[in-house]
């Protein structure tokens, strides 16, 4: 074999690597991707929450008070991929101590969910996200009987949301 | 008017006019974006050492005014990229295909992810323009037939000069691109022009590689990142890292401002550790180009393909991510709500889809490479494998010592612009010597 064949070997060597090596890129790391259940970033790092009621604290312990009124909470994807999950708000009774019933609405879904009195509920919302888009869930309570305290706060309390997290 | 459109000249006049405003409008648009732990030293201009290169500080120190600033980067970023089109036209015979190559060539020369840095004040924007500026000028010198060839030399020379002083990374390629200059003033020029050009280069090129290595204000930083966001997570580097001596708490610490907010970013606060000063007095300084050095899957396999070596790992922190996404100011900046920009279709947001962006310009880039050696296209072929190697070995500089997860997009910017160009610019050059062939068939 002669130099000049071996050269344009080589050159056909090189060029079917750099095709091999988009074929590897579009198998191994695209495609998997466009599955929605499978992403690159932590997905409980990258959404975040807003909400209709401030923030306080209880021992150092952050929580938001649900008022009677509606509730809105948006959750925010600030990555650049779709993300499936949950939405776990895990709920406590009202300060008046009798049960609640909510009735929680996101994207084409109602969740109806019962609080007994003085006890903790976990609700699920399942929920999928598109990149950096943000989805709405409101939050009403259902029974009409209100829930005033006598320190001076003239809130209408519903439940007290002591967490969030997406999983 | 009809006459005035169609003649060439004319056109590529116009063409030109308008992109160069349409950057410099798009900078008058957009608030300039300061960073305020990276942008206040591209100010300072200090003869040596200097921690950021003179390509941009003498500009910087002497503008002074931001707005001004990202006027001149706009202006400047706007004539790079014209003239790489011009260089480009000129190897273009079919006419149809030099208007598709324009129509391609623009879109991506108006990207987003391209000319939102003319409104940053960092390098990225001059750092862009000089790669665009010395391919262009390589081009010129080594396919261009009828060129004033000592203009065409002096220019690649200042390009890889300006290339060289505009970032770190790009100053420790001195060695190849060095010699690839060399080789060209030997093959083109008199004994004469050699030796004095030569020295000119020589000298240059090293102060500006002795500057780059005279400075370390972020090793530590970089050193604390890699480990926490690489190393860590395969038992067998782990293992490695803990026995030279690294605090098993700095994992700890690691993890517990990474998880909340408590007042430093994760790596400052292992940096600040007693036990990680000591460590880096004890040899920590030069830990990882050793482990590096020791480890050739590492420096190999792992920039491209590090969810090889773990589950927990993912593509993410591989230079494929860099590669293929760009970088996002119009998105995450409220400074850019007036821009005018958008990514097109060569950068699309999602990261599955950028993967695929980057995947489908590696297979018109390999597919245009066959054809070219397939039609004997020899000097074409070897450019632009010359091309592809730098910019590899230019990417994995920046991943082995300097970019972590969250600067991978904005570190690997210009590689990624390079993968996009060689491909078009390949796929041009393949089409139009098939035209030529069909013609004479």
């Amino acid at each position: 074999m002669n130099q000049t064949k071996i050269i344009t070997s080589i050159k056909y060597l090189i060029s079917s690597l750099i095709i091999l090596s988009s074929v590897y890129i579009f198998v191994q790391v695209s495609l998997p991707l466009f599955d929605i259940n499978k992403n690159e970033v932590d997905k409980k790092k990258v959404i975040g929450m807003t909400q209709s009621v401030p923030l306080e604290f209880d021992n150092g312990e952050i929580f938001w008070w649900l008022v009677r009124n509606e509730n809105i909470l948006e959750f925010h994807n600030s990555s650049d991929e779709n993300i499936k999950g949950n939405i776990v708000l895990n709920l406590q009774s009202n300060p008046c101590d009798y049960s609640e019933e909510l009735e929680i609405k996101s994207v084409n879904k109602v969740i109806k969910v019962v609080i007994g009195a003085g006890k903790t509920t976990n609700v699920v919302i399942p929920m999928e996200i598109t990149h950096r888009s943000s989805n709405v869930v409101s939050v009403n309570f259902t029974n009409k009987e209100p829930c005033f305290v006598k320190n001076g706060d003239k809130r209408n309390f519903g439940a007290k949301l002591i967490s969030w997290s997406f999983e | 008017m009809k006459n005035f459109l169609a003649n060439q000249k004319y056109q590529i006049i116009v063409i030109a006019i308008v992109y160069f405003a349409f950057r410099i409008n798009n900078a008058i648009l957009v608030k300039p974006f300061f960073d305020e732990f990276d942008s206040p030293p591209y100010f300072e201009l200090k003869f040596f050492p200097s921690f950021r290169g003179h390509g941009i500080t003498i500009f910087y120190s002497l503008i002074k005014n931001e707005f001004v600033i990202t006027i001149f980067q706009a202006a400047v970023g706007s004539l790079a990229w014209i003239f790489l089109w011009i260089t480009i036209l000129g190897l273009i015979r079919n006419k149809i295909l030099k208007y598709i190559f324009t129509f391609l060539f623009f879109i991506l020369a108006i990207s987003s992810v391209i000319v939102e840095h003319d409104s940053a004040l960092l390098s990225e924007s001059l750092a862009i323009s000089s790669t665009v500026f010395v391919f262009a000028a390589a081009i010129n010198l080594y396919l261009r037939e009828n060129i004033y060839l000592q203009n065409a030399i002096l220019t690649f020379g200042l390009g890889i000069i300006w290339f060289l002083s505009t970032k770190s990374s790009n100053s420790l390629l001195l060695p190849i691109i060095g010699v690839i200059y060399l080789i060209a003033l030997y093959r083109f020029c008199s004994l004469k022009i050699f030796i004095v050009m030569g020295s000119v280069f020589v000298i240059l090129g090293t102060f500006i590689l002795a500057n780059s290595l005279s400075s370390d204000i972020t090793k530590t930083l970089t050193t604390s990142g890699t480990i926490n966001n690489r190393l860590v997570y395969v038992d067998e580097w782990k293992s490695e890292l803990l026995t030279s001596g690294y605090p098993v708490n700095a994992l700890a610490i690691w993890k517990e401002f990474s998880e909340s907010n408590l007042g430093l970013p994760p790596d400052q606060a292992v940096v600040n550790m007693p036990e990680f000063k000591d460590w880096w007095k004890d040899g920590g300084k030069s830990y990882l180009t050793k482990f590096t050095f020791r480890n050739p899957d590492y420096a190999l396999i792992a920039p491209v393909a590090i969810p090889l070596f773990s589950q927990d790992l993912t593509y993410k922190k591989t230079l494929l991510s860099g590669w293929s996404q760009g970088t996002d100011l119009t998105l995450e900046y409220s400074g850019s709500n007036n821009s005018l920009l958008s990514r097109t279709f060569y950068w699309p947001d999602e990261a599955e889809k950028a993967y695929l962006a980057l995947s489908i310009s590696l297979f018109i880039l390999g597919i245009s490479l066959l054809m070219l050696t397939k039609f004997g296209q020899a000097k074409e072929f070897n450019l632009i494998i010359l091309t592809i190697l730098l910019t590899l070995i230019w990417s994995y500089l920046n991943w082995w010592f300097g970019s972590k997860p969250v600067d991978m997009a904005r570190h690997n910017i210009s590689a990624a612009i390079m993968f996009k160009i060689v491909a078009l610019f390949a796929l041009t050059l393949s089409f139009d010597k098939l035209f030529v062939r069909v013609k004479k068939m």
